[in-house]
């Protein structure tokens, strides 16, 4: 009898001395953003476009875009994933999430208060927050959050002569959004999310004859309504 | 006799002691406060010798056709490792089609040349030897020439472990050379690195130094309306507080030419020769007291005039760098700057000065 004691004792032993985290963490699954430009729900191009906005027909000629997405969750799980898109399709890595049933995912356009006090020089080059992006202002105002630029006709005279420069950051324009989503993340197996980017409606309700340049600090009212309008450029398929 | 198998046994489990290492020493850059880290390229470690090799192929005329031109024929020391004349003159006497650009920092720039067509300083230190308007030569000339001295087979021996002369060993020498060549100790980089506190690192001047700190200022500031001073500049000359290296590294057109004649970016294979025409790479603002004449091709003599072009002058491509209008690219372009602003940001600029670097003597002619 004693010794069988001291055999379930030190099976018992064996059992409370075994991790439950490594089998959870092997488990968990890659999440990816995967990414699809659009212009007017038109496929990016670079070459001239025309749009139609605020009732007026609009030759545009998109120069650069750039913009941050980070702070991500799917639910009330963070995944520390940090995404500078540019203007081509692609793949990115966000993170991993245990296997399980989520109903909403989350992100923010720009980079929260913490990344954005980040210092470029300590990222290798490849790292999306590295000085090599171009991405960071100055000391002061640390990271753009989103470049778009273009030029355009917008008095129709045919001639590009309207510089459209939208560089929008500082702590106080970064946005969150959230869409309903059912995701059903199977153990080990890669989950990937259609992220549609459409680039168009940064220019809602704006007034491009007026309304065509801000650099945050220097035009804050048209930065806040650019910022805004960024919460409508994202959809999830 | 228990004693004596211990010390058998000890004294066989003893490992000989290892062979001297033969071969290249690493040598590790130590990289001034604030400057991100170095990458170098995996196939191209830095070594004690390859530097040393580099630097010696930088200074040697055997590399040109009539043996009469070194790298450092156009790219001197005490000029920040550029040239004071506009075009530089090759061994047949022609001039080059751009202003020699100086050399330092380059371990960061992903680009190289004023168009950026090479990636990699490998690549680029193939360039020169080969062009009829500068050093006018073929490698294969060059590599018999070091081959036919009694110096460099054993400094290309000791800077790779093997024998060998080459052109893609000589062109990683001169690479880890020039990755050398970092500029990081202006009165600017005193200031920053003591925590922007004590502008006396600026000038020991109190009301200089408080021009060049208000000089700074406007250079980080933008547009903000007709007669607020705003250089503008940092859009693409980074602020040096933010990365110390005062070149964002794009590839843009600045508004020198409302047609450039000079394809810049659109001469490159693969870019558009329309759209990327009078493209060229965004210099480092360093050393600028060195390196005059200024722009690609060498136009302007002084600060003054960079600024006042700026300021004044910038023309309106049809691809001219967004963050250089206002809006309308007929309503106004470029910086908004008073007399006395003009003034200050020529002052800020001069901080950027590097004194110990033209005179540091680990770059020097090594003779």
């Amino acid at each position: 009898m004693k010794i069988l004691l001291s055999l379930l004792a030190f099976a018992l032993v064996l059992s409370s001395c075994r991790k439950d985290e490594p089998d959870d963490y092997a488990t968990t699954s890659k999440v990816y953003l995967n990414v699809v430009h659009k212009f007017n729900g038109n496929p990016l191009s670079d070459n001239d476009t025309v749009v139609d906005i605020n009732g007026h027909s609009v030759f545009m000629n998109l120069v650069d875009l750039k913009m941050y997405l980070s702070g991500f969750s799917f639910d009330n799980t963070s995944l520390d994933g940090v995404v500078l898109l540019d203007a081509n399709n692609g793949q990115y890595y966000i993170g991993d999430i245990k296997p399980g049933d989520y109903s909403k995912i989350s992100l923010g356009i720009g980079l929260d208060s913490v990344l954005n006090a980040s210092d470029p020089v300590t990222f290798e080059s490849a790292h999306p927050l590295s000085y090599n992006q171009g991405m960071y202002w100055v000391w002061a105002t640390k990271y753009r959050f989103f470049k778009v630029e273009a030029t355009a006709d917008v008095d129709g005279n045919g001639v590009f002569d309207d510089g459209i420069v939208y560089h929008i950051g500082t702590n106080d324009m970064y946005r969150q959004t959230e869409f309903t989503k059912a995701i059903s993340v199977e153990s080990g197996e890669d989950v990937i999310i259609n992220l549609e980017v459409d680039w168009f409606k940064f220019f809602n309700n704006l007034d491009l004859s007026s309304e065509s340049n801000t650099h945050t600090v220097n035009d804050v009212p048209l930065a806040t309504k650019v910022a805004d309008n960024a919460l409508g450029v994202l959809s999830i398929q | 006799m228990c004693l004596c198998a211990l010390v058998v046994g000890l004294s066989s489990c003893r490992k000989d002691p290892e062979p001297p290492e033969i071969g290249p020493e690493n040598y590790y850059i130590v990289v001034p406060q604030g400057f991100p880290t170095v990458e170098s390229p995996t196939n191209n470690a830095l070594t004690v010798e390859g530097i040393e090799l580099g630097r010696h192929l930088f200074y040697e005329e055997k590399l040109s056709g009539d043996n009469t031109q070194a790298c450092a024929s156009c790219h001197f020391q005490s000029k920040a490792f550029s040239d004071t004349v506009d075009f530089s003159l090759g061994i047949q006497g022609n001039p080059g089609l751009r202003n020699a650009m100086p050399i330092f920092n380059l371990a960061w720039s992903p680009t190289l040349f004023w168009d950026g067509r090479a990636e990699s300083l490998e690549e680029q230190a193939l360039f020169p030897v080969q062009d009829h308007l500068e050093m006018d030569e073929t490698w294969d000339n060059v590599v018999a020439k070091l081959q036919n001295t009694t110096k460099y087979p054993p400094m290309f021996e000791a800077a790779f472990g093997s024998p060998g002369i080459d052109s893609v060993r000589a062109s990683k020498a001169l690479a880890q050379f020039m990755r050398t060549l970092i500029s990081g100790n202006s009165p600017f980089d005193q200031f920053a690195n003591n925590g922007y506190f004590d502008r006396s690192y600026l000038h020991p001047n109190p009301t200089i130094a408080n021009y060049i700190y208000e000089g700074w200022q406007i250079f980080n500031r933008d547009y903000a309306g007709p007669g607020i001073d705003a250089g503008s500049c940092f859009h693409c000359h980074t602020d040096p507080a933010a990365t110390r290296l005062t070149t964002d590294f794009q590839i843009t057109n600045n508004g020198l030419d409302d047609v450039s004649a000079d394809l810049g970016l659109g001469g490159v294979a693969g870019f558009d020769p329309v759209q990327d025409r009078g493209k060229f790479k965004t210099p480092s603002l360093r050393n600028l007291s060195y390196t005059a004449p200024y722009m690609h091709d060498g136009r302007f003599n002084t600060l003054e005039e960079v600024i006042d072009f700026y300021a004044d002058s910038v023309q309106a491509p049809a691809n001219l760098d967004l963050d250089l209008y206002h809006g309308s690219i007929n309503d106004k372009r470029g910086a908004v700057l008073s007399p006395i602003a003009r003034y200050k940001i020529k002052l800020f600029l001069e901080s950027l000065n590097d004194p110990s670097f033209v005179n540091n003597p680990a770059f020097s002619d090594p003779g």
